[in-house]
C-alpha cells in the first residue's frame, strides 16, 4: 500500500555572519536519513522513538506536508513525490493524519459541525444537506452520541478525549484508506486512552484502514501494532513483528526504550543502562549514532555506520553486533 | 510520625453555575522520607488538593474547613506573612508543565538565584555557588547556569525545576504530574532522580500522576482519588497486588504493560462526574463495574480493610458486607 524508499529529509542550519564570513559549511540535521521500508494493506504499523528522533518528520514526508531531500514515496503503487498539486489533493482525500494535541488541532472559533464540513468543502463533495447526514453518522461511529448534541458545540466545550474523537472523524470524513497516528492518546488520561484505543482499532475494522502509529511508549505500540519500526535519530534502527521485537529485541537501544516503560506493577522496576543520557553531539555522523550511549559499544561502532542488516523472520536491526 | 497530616480537608470553588467541590473531606497522612503517590483522572481533584497544602488557592477557590497539620502546627491557621515561611522553606512545589513553568526570557541560573536570594539570606555570589550545586544534585552541568529555557530539553527543565524547588531545602516536595510530556527515556531518569533525592536527602514526596504505571516505580504509598475523594488509600504492594475499589483495579487494569504476557487492557466506559452535579451515592456508582443498589442512594464511608488499607466502598463495609 505504502512504500518508501531511500528517504532523506536534511534541514539546513542557518549560518551566522561569523560563520559566514568564515565560509564555514552550513550544519545540517539529518531528520530522516536514508530510510525504508513498507506497509501493506490493512497493516497497523508503529513507529517508535524519543523526541527528536524524526517520527514527526517522516509522517509529515509521507504525506508530502514536506518535501523531502531525496528519495521516493509510493502510495497505492503511485510514486507521489512526481505529483501535481492538482493531483495530489485527490491523493490527499485518501491519506489524513490525526495530531497528538487535541486541544490544538481544532480551531477554537469553528463549531463542530463546521469543523467536520471543512473538509467535505474543500473537496467540494456532496450537498450541503448530505453533508449534515454525513457528519452526523460519522460523529455516531466516533461514539459522540447522539450527534446533535454536538453539531453546535465549540471544542472548548468538550473533554480532551471527546475532542480527539471529532479530530479522529474529521480525519475519517473524507475516506482515506490510510492513516498517521501522530501520538493520538500520549495527552489523554489512562482511561480515556484505553477508550480512544479502542475506537482506533474499531474503526480500523470498519473502514478497512491501514495505519503508521507514531508512539515513544512501546507498552502502547504492543497494544495496537501489528510490526514496529524503531526509529533514533532519523534512521531505522530495527524492524519486526511486535511480539517477537517486544520479548527479545536485538538493537541496544530497543532494549533501552523497554526497560525505561515503567510497569504498573512495583515488583518490577525500570532501569536505564549505563551511558544512557551521555550527551549526544546531533550535528556529528560518523560511526552509529548510537554509539555514544550505547553500553556495548565497539570502536569498529565509532567508526563505521552499521547498515540495516535483514535477519530471519522479516526482522531487520542496523547494529554491528549482529553482522 | 506523620510530617503531614490532612484532616477533613475541603477546598470549594464557588463559580457562576454552583459550588464544586474539587476537594471533598480528604484525609491523608504523608510519613517522613515516604513518597506518596495521589492518582485519578483529570478533574477529579489532585491537582487542588497539592495548592491546598500549599495554600495556593485562588477565588473563586476556597479552602471551607479542614486541618492541614505539617509538625502540629496547623498550616490553615497560620497568618500570610507565616506561611511564606513554610512555602518554599519547607514544603515546595514542582508545577504541572515543565516547559511553561520557566521565565523564557531569563537565563536558569538568574531564575535560581531569584528564588535563593528571595528566599533565604544569601548574597549574590553566595547564591551563584549554591545554584551550581543544586543543579549538580539533579545531574546537571553547571554550563546549563548560562541557558536560556528554550536551549534545553524538556528532561532537562524538568531537572531545573527541581533544582529550583530544592533551593531552600525543603522537607517536603510536591511534584504534579513531574513526567507528563516528556518521553519514555526521559521519563525514567525523572523518576529514577526524584527516588534518588528522597533516599539522600531523606525527602519527603509527594508525586500526583494519572499514570499509575509511574507511580508504581516510585512510591511508598498510594492514595486513589475519585471526584474530590480518596477511595483508597494502602502502601504500593497492596495497591497493585490486592486493590479492593473497583475504580482502582480499572485504572491499573487500563495500563498497557510492555513486560510479561500481553493481555487484554480493560476498558472503563464513561466519563468523570460532572464535579458541579454529583450523582447522588457512590459518585463512581454509574460506571462502576459491580455497583449494588445501595450504591446510587447512600453515600460510602471510609473503611479500614487492613493495618494501612483504607476503602471507600460499598463492597466492604457498611449494609453490603461481602468477603473481600
Amino acid at each position: 500500500m505504502l512504500e518508501v524508499v531511500h528517504l532523506s529529509k536534511y534541514f539546513i542550519m542557518r549560518r551566522g555572519l561569523l560563520q559566514y564570513l568564515r565560509r564555514e559549511e552550513p550544519k545540517c540535521i539529518r531528520a530522516v536519513d536514508d530510510v525504508s521500508f513498507k506497509i501493506d494493506k490493512g497493516e497497523i504499523v508503529g513507529l517508535v522513538g524519543e523526541s527528536g528522533s524524526g517520527k514527526t518528520t517522516l509522517a509529515r514526508l509521507i504525506l508530502r506536508l514536506l518535501e523531502p531531500t531525496s528519495g521516493k514515496i509510493f502510495f497505492e503503487g503511485q510514486d507521489i513525490l512526481s505529483l501535481s498539486n492538482d493531483e495530489m489533493k485527490e491523493i490527499r482525500k485518501k491519506m489524513q493524519i490525526v495530531f497528538q494535541d487535541p486541544y490544538g488541532a481544532l480551531n477554537p472559533r469553528m463549531t463542530i459541525q463546521k469543523i467536520l464540513e471543512e473538509p467535505l468543502e474543500v473537496h467540494s463533495l456532496y450537498s450541503p444537506k448530505e453533508r449534515i447526514d454525513i457528519i452526523k453518522k460519522m460523529l455516531k461511529s466516533v461514539g459522540l452520541n447522539p450527534p446533535e448534541l454536538f453539531l453546535d458545540k465549540y471544542p472548548h466545550e468538550l473533554s480532551g478525549g471527546q475532542r480527539q474523537r471529532v479530530v479522529i472523524s474529521r480525519a475519517l470524513i473524507l475516506n482515506p484508506s490510510f492513516m498517521v497516528m501522530d501520538e493520538p492518546v500520549s495527552l489523554l488520561d489512562a482511561t480515556v486512552r484505553t477508550q480512544i484505543l479502542d475506537l482506533i482499532l474499531r474503526l480500523k475494522e470498519e473502514f478497512n484502514l491501514t495505519y503508521l502509529f507514531i508512539t515513544h511508549d512501546l507498552a502502547l505500540a504492543r497494544y495496537i501494532c501489528n510490526r514496529i519500526l524503531v526509529m533514533y535519530r532519523g534512521r531505522i534502527v530495527e524492524m519486526g513483528e511486535t511480539e517477537q521485537l517486544i520479548s527479545e529485541p536485538l538493537h541496544p537501544y530497543t532494549k533501552m526504550l523497554i526497560s525505561a516503560v515503567p510497569v504498573p506493577n512495583p515488583s518490577i522496576k525500570i532501569s536505564l543502562p549505563p551511558r544512557a543520557s551521555e550527551f549526544v553531539d546531533v550535528f556529528t555522523y560518523q560511526g552509529c549514532r548510537f554509539c555514544a550511549r550505547c553500553p556495548e559499544a565497539t570502536q569498529l561502532c565509532q567508526r563505521e555506520e552499521p547498515p540495516l542488516i535483514s535477519l530471519e523472520g522479516g526482522r531487520s536491526v542496523a547494529c554491528w553486533k549482529y553482522k | 510520625m506523620p510530617l503531614l497530616e490532612i484532616s477533613g480537608l475541603k477546598t470549594y470553588y464557588y463559580v457562576d453555575v454552583g459550588v464544586i467541590k474539587a476537594v471533598n473531606d480528604v484525609d491523608l497522612v504523608l510519613n517522613k522520607g515516604e513518597c506518596l503517590g495521589i492518582a485519578g483522572e483529570s478533574g477529579c481533584g489532585k491537582s487542588t488538593l497539592a495548592l491546598s497544602i500549599l495554600r495556593l488557592i485562588k477565588p473563586p477557590g476556597r479552602i471551607v474547613g479542614g486541618k492541614i497539620l505539617f509538625k502540629d502546627v496547623d498550616l490553615l491557621s497560620l497568618k500570610m506573612e507565616e506561611m511564606r515561611k513554610i512555602r518554599w522553606h519547607k514544603i515546595a512545589m514542582v508545577f504541572q508543565g515543565a516547559m511553561n513553568a520557566l521565565n523564557p526570557v531569563h537565563t536558569i541560573r538568574d531564575q535560581i538565584v531569584e528564588a535563593i536570594v528571595n528566599h533565604l539570606d544569601y548574597s549574590k555570589t553566595e547564591a551563584e555557588k549554591k545554584a551550581a550545586a543544586l543543579l549538580k544534585s539533579v545531574g546537571l552541568n553547571s554550563s546549563v547556569l548560562r541557558s536560556y529555557p528554550h536551549e534545553l530539553s524538556g528532561g532537562m527543565k524538568q531537572r531545573a525545576l527541581i533544582a529550583m524547588a530544592l533551593s531552600c531545602d525543603p522537607e517536603i516536595l510536591i511534584a504534579d504530574e513531574p513526567t507528563t510530556a516528556l518521553d519514555v527515556v526521559t521519563q525514567a531518569q525523572i523518576l529514577m532522580l526524584l527516588k534518588d533525592l528522597q533516599r539522600q536527602r531523606g525527602l519527603s514526596i509527594i508525586v500526583i500522576s494519572h499514570d499509575l504505571s509511574i507511580l508504581a516505580q516510585i512510591c511508598d504509598k498510594i492514595a486513589i482519588m475519585y471526584a474530590g475523594k480518596i477511595v483508597e488509600y494502602a502502601d504500593v504492594e497492596t495497591i497493585y497486588v490486592k486493590p479492593a475499589h473497583p475504580y482502582t483495579t480499572a485504572l491499573i487494569n487500563a495500563f498497557p504493560s510492555v513486560r510479561g504476557p500481553k493481555k487484554p487492557l480493560s476498558i472503563l466506559a464513561g466519563e468523570p462526574p460532572n464535579m458541579i452535579n454529583l450523582p447522588p451515592g457512590c459518585p463512581f456508582h454509574p460506571r462502576c463495574p459491580s455497583a449494588l443498589e445501595i450504591c446510587c442512594k447512600v453515600e460510602p464511608k471510609m473503611v479500614q480493610l487492613d493495618r494501612e488499607h483504607y476503602v471507600t466502598c460499598h463492597l466492604y463495609g457498611g449494609h453490603a458486607r461481602k468477603e473481600s
